[in-house]
């Protein structure tokens, strides 16, 4: 009798598990979790942290650097409570050669959230598996009472229709995603940042002594889950615009700093190399965001820092075709499409040399323009494709906008020049666009400042999704 | 005599006083003599109607030698604060409850299966069901002036499901729970909008309370014993007591007193009545005439509900005038008249769900669907179970904002 009550609740703590799926908000965590479901039990390296780690480490550069399966398991204002399950998880389901955890004043403490701070905890707790360490973080950081809303079927219930049936997570078209790196190709304004400081201005002041009892538990918790599996471990702190002008923000990051190095474990804070690794604003997405640009520069330099310090073994004939960085470094061999004579006319009016096209793993493709290191300026670009009335009827409405002659354009008004990496000697600028068609048929791109030089035109791709 | 004076004295005090200040300065209000008598402030014991029926039907049982006094104190008090019960019944009589508490209940899985089951279904009533119902209900009711006939109808109709999930519904989960620990409790609702007739829906309906009156009010004032008018005199009275027991607002005493006039006519022509059909060569038990006669009795119930709901007696009486005067067939296809408060979703997902409940009581009447559940294989029985758990947690109504009360609470 006793067995069948465990059992009976065991299932319906299984229905559970299985409708939580369902009932998840849009978010971007999503994107990143489901994106590492395909991945997971191969990984070597993983990144943790908030989206000051999803928007500055990229997988792409330790892959194609260290040759090691990598993935970024940042979410929005995670806090390290929120990512301990989250951690243990990882740790449990690879063999993982090191791990990076991003730290900062802000992910330490998860004491008195305010309502906004603890409803980002959701999209981590979310999609994390159930475990006895996901219920205590979610209980401190929602208080016990509220722990069946642990459960997203229970807490969503009410939005079934809305939750039940949706689309996956979708990066938008100018979102650079890949294995849980996020960060978008754009750089911010003096306004942003007049207003930025103005909020900053508001926050508390006063400056820490010491960290907090919990704050260092919680360090003590992490550092604990990567030990007993004898995972390399170290601690970084992603690059903030503003470092230079918060002095409780340094305060904090040197007690950290003091922490986990007196722990012993590596530390680096990244606000003290911006000169060394040649971080300029241009780099920033936002005041606390790197945008692909300066993330390339700080994953090169802590992949350049590994390799250095630790002896992790490399993996052979993996073959990254996905990864543009992967791709650069193989001179483009495994790009869906290839135009490198591209002609006179382009090249000057232009300033593209040549332009490779590849599937990404988000919904999508990515075109990579490469470009001579001269002064020419923003170009604008034109592309457009066909699909066919089955994939109109699936995915239009969440991927294109539709022409009058029923194709998908999409202009993109610059090819800017600031926003250019800078990657084995050549520059490039990257567009994404979103294309889960099976069929893209006739594709043309077009470019100069009337959009009227052509690239190529009636391409057709297959593929399956 | 003490015990009757205290008890109806406390029932008096919390539930009418107010009631009766009013009254009062209204009447004489209307000679244009203004008296200042302010209410008192009382807030109402949560159930009180219901321990107080509950230790009157004691007092009085024991005064007629019908039962034992309380073997002891504690026994006693278990009975009239029985937890399950104590806010919104069934009112137990001391006969049936008392002499449980006498005895050593063991565990029973049989029994604790089946009370779990019936508090499912007490939950899918209340959460799925009647909190669904009155969110629809709550936004036409609370602005009569900005709806229509259409919607008033369909208010209604949905009020008559939402009280009746929402106080059977606790009386599963009262029956259930009491299961579970061995206890017994009286059957409080028997399937009533299937009744053919106002007796019979009475028959049905918070059949405690029917009995509770007709053992305690109807029978001393002499029943059906003494004579034709007497006995629709009695009957009458009955059901404008239990209308005032509801609440003390006119609109309850209206509820009670059409259920009196219409239960004196069924009365009045109930004997004639049979002759009448098997002239005409119907039958009772006629498909036909028990669809016509179910429907009337739902449709004369439901007018009833109009003035039970209502929030004043202006309200209730533009609903059935809007009911009577203000629909047309143009606005059956109109989709605002089903999305009032919700979307269209949660109104098929309500009207599934009143249909699985009806389809549900209405094979319960013929046989035990507990006991059928119990023949088929594992699998089917805990697939059963899974469906009606996860129903109620997708498809029900809870969370912190948007908890609701039992609506007989109030009573």
């Amino acid at each position: 009798m006793v067995l069948k009550v465990v059992l009976f609740l065991l299932l319906v703590l299984n229905m559970l598990f299985y409708s939580d799926s369902y009932f998840r908000e849009d978010k971007i965590f999503n994107l990143t979790k489901d994106s590492y479901r395909d991945r997971q039990s191969d990984l070597d390296l993983a990144i943790f942290g908030s989206s000051h780690a999803y928007s500055t480490y990229d997988p792409r550069i330790f892959e194609t650097e260290l040759n090691l399966h990598s993935f970024n398991f940042g979410g929005s204002a995670q806090r390290l409570l929120t990512g301990l399950p989250l951690m243990e998880e990882v740790v449990g389901k690879n063999e993982l050669k090191i791990a990076v955890v991003d730290i900062f004043d802000m992910s330490v403490q998860h004491d008195s959230l305010g309502e906004n701070s603890r409803m980002l905890q959701l999209q981590t707790f979310d999609n994390t598996e159930f475990s006895f360490t996901k219920v205590k973080s979610f209980s401190t950081i929602f208080s016990f009472k509220k722990l069946l809303d642990i459960f997203p079927t229970l807490r969503n219930h009410g939005s079934w229709f809305e939750l039940v049936g949706k689309s996956p997570h979708i990066p938008k078209d100018d979102a650079d995603f890949y294995k849980g790196y996020v960060s978008k190709f754009e750089s911010f304004d003096s306004q942003t940042w007049e207003r930025f400081l103005t909020k900053v201005a508001k926050r508390k002041k006063e400056i820490p002594k010491a960290l907090a009892k919990s704050e260092s538990k919680i360090i003590d918790k992490v550092i604990s889950v990567f030990q007993s599996k004898g995972i390399p471990l170290i601690f970084v702190n992603a690059p903030s615009y503003n470092y230079q002008h918060d002095k409780r923000y340094q305060a904090y990051q040197h007690l950290i700093g003091d922490y986990v190095v007196s722990q012993g474990f590596d530390y680096i804070d990244y606000n003290l190399l911006t000169d060394k690794i040649g971080l300029k604003k241009a780099d920033f997405k936002d005041p606390n965001h790197l945008n692909p640009k300066g993330a390339l520069k700080v994953s090169a330099h802590l992949s350049d820092f590994i390799k250095r310090n630790y002896s992790i073994p490399n993996r052979e004939n993996i073959e990254f075709d996905q990864n543009r960085y992967d791709l650069i470094s193989e001179n483009f061999k495994n790009s869906t499409l290839k135009f490198e004579d591209l002609g006179e006319q382009i090249s000057s009016k232009a300033n593209i040399n040549a332009v490779y096209v590849f599937k990404t793993s988000s919904y999508g493709y990515e075109l990579v323009f490469r470009q001579s290191d001269s002064d020419v300026n923003n170009v604008h670009v034109k592309l457009k494709f066909g699909i066919d009335d089955e994939d109109k009827k699936k995915h239009l409405e969440m991927f294109g906008e539709q022409s009058m002659d029923g194709n998908i354009v999409k202009h993109y008004p610059f090819l800017r020049r600031d926003q250019s990496i800078l990657y084995k000697g050549s520059r490039y600028s990257i567009y994404q666009f979103r294309a889960p068609y099976d069929n893209i048929m006739d594709m043309e791109l077009y470019v100069g400042p009337k959009r009227d030089l052509k690239i190529f035109d009636s391409i057709n791709i297959k593929q399956k999704n | 005599m003490i015990s009757l004076f205290v008890n109806l004295g406390f029932l008096v005090y919390f539930k009418y006083a107010n009631f009766f200040i009013e009254s009062f300065v209204d009447s004489f209000s209307l000679f244009g003599i203004a008296l200042e008598i302010s209410t008192l402030e009382i807030i109402l014991p949560v159930g009180i109607s219901f321990y107080t029926f509950q230790t009157l039907s004691y007092t009085i049982d024991l005064y007629r030698k019908k039962i034992e006094p309380a073997k002891d104190v504690i026994s006693f008090f278990a009975f009239v604060s029985f937890f399950p019960q104590l806010v919104a019944g069934p009112i137990e009589r001391a006969s049936h409850l008392l002499p449980q508490f006498y005895i050593k209940h063991k565990f029973d899985y049989s029994l604790v299966k089946s009370g779990l089951l019936l508090m499912a279904y007490g939950l899918f009533k209340k959460m799925v069901v009647a909190d669904r119902a009155a969110v629809y209900v709550n936004s036409v009711y609370n602005n009569v002036e900005d709806h229509n006939g259409l919607s008033y109808l369909y208010a209604t109709v949905l009020f008559a499901f939402q009280i009746y999930c929402d106080f059977s519904g606790y009386s599963d989960i009262a029956i259930g729970a009491s299961r579970t620990m061995g206890f017994d409790l009286m059957k409080n609702f028997d399937a009533p909008y299937f009744s053919k007739s106002l007796t019979e829906f009475w028959r049905r309906w918070h059949i405690s309370l029917s009995t509770w009156f007709r053992d305690y009010v109807y029978i001393p004032l002499g029943g059906s014993r003494k004579g034709k008018y007497r006995t629709y005199f009695n009957l009458f009275l009955v059901f404008l007591v239990s209308g005032l027991w509801h609440g003390a607002a006119w609109t309850f005493i209206i509820w009670g007193a059409l259920h009196g006039i219409v239960l004196v006519f069924e009365k009045a022509i109930y004997k004639s009545k049979e002759p009448f059909f098997k002239r005409l060569g119907l039958s009772n038990e006629n498909l036909s005439n028990r669809m016509f006669f179910g429907t009337l009795t739902f449709f004369i119930v439901c007018l009833g509900w109009v003035f039970f709901r209502a929030n004043g007696l202006d309200d209730a009486l533009t609903v059935t005038q809007g009911i009577f005067t203000d629909i047309s067939v143009n606005e059956i296809f109109a989709i605002e008249n089903y999305t009032i408060g919700f979307n269209i979703n949660e109104f098929k997902i309500l009207m599934l769900s009143i249909l699985l409940m009806l389809t549900f009581e209405a094979y319960y009447k013929r046989r035990s669907v507990i006991n059928r559940l119990n023949k088929q294989s594992v699998i089917a029985r805990w697939s059963f179970y899974l469906i009606v758990v996860m129903y109620i947690a997708i498809f029900g109504i809870y969370g912190e904002t948007t908890t609701k009360e039992f609506i007989y609470f109030q009573f």
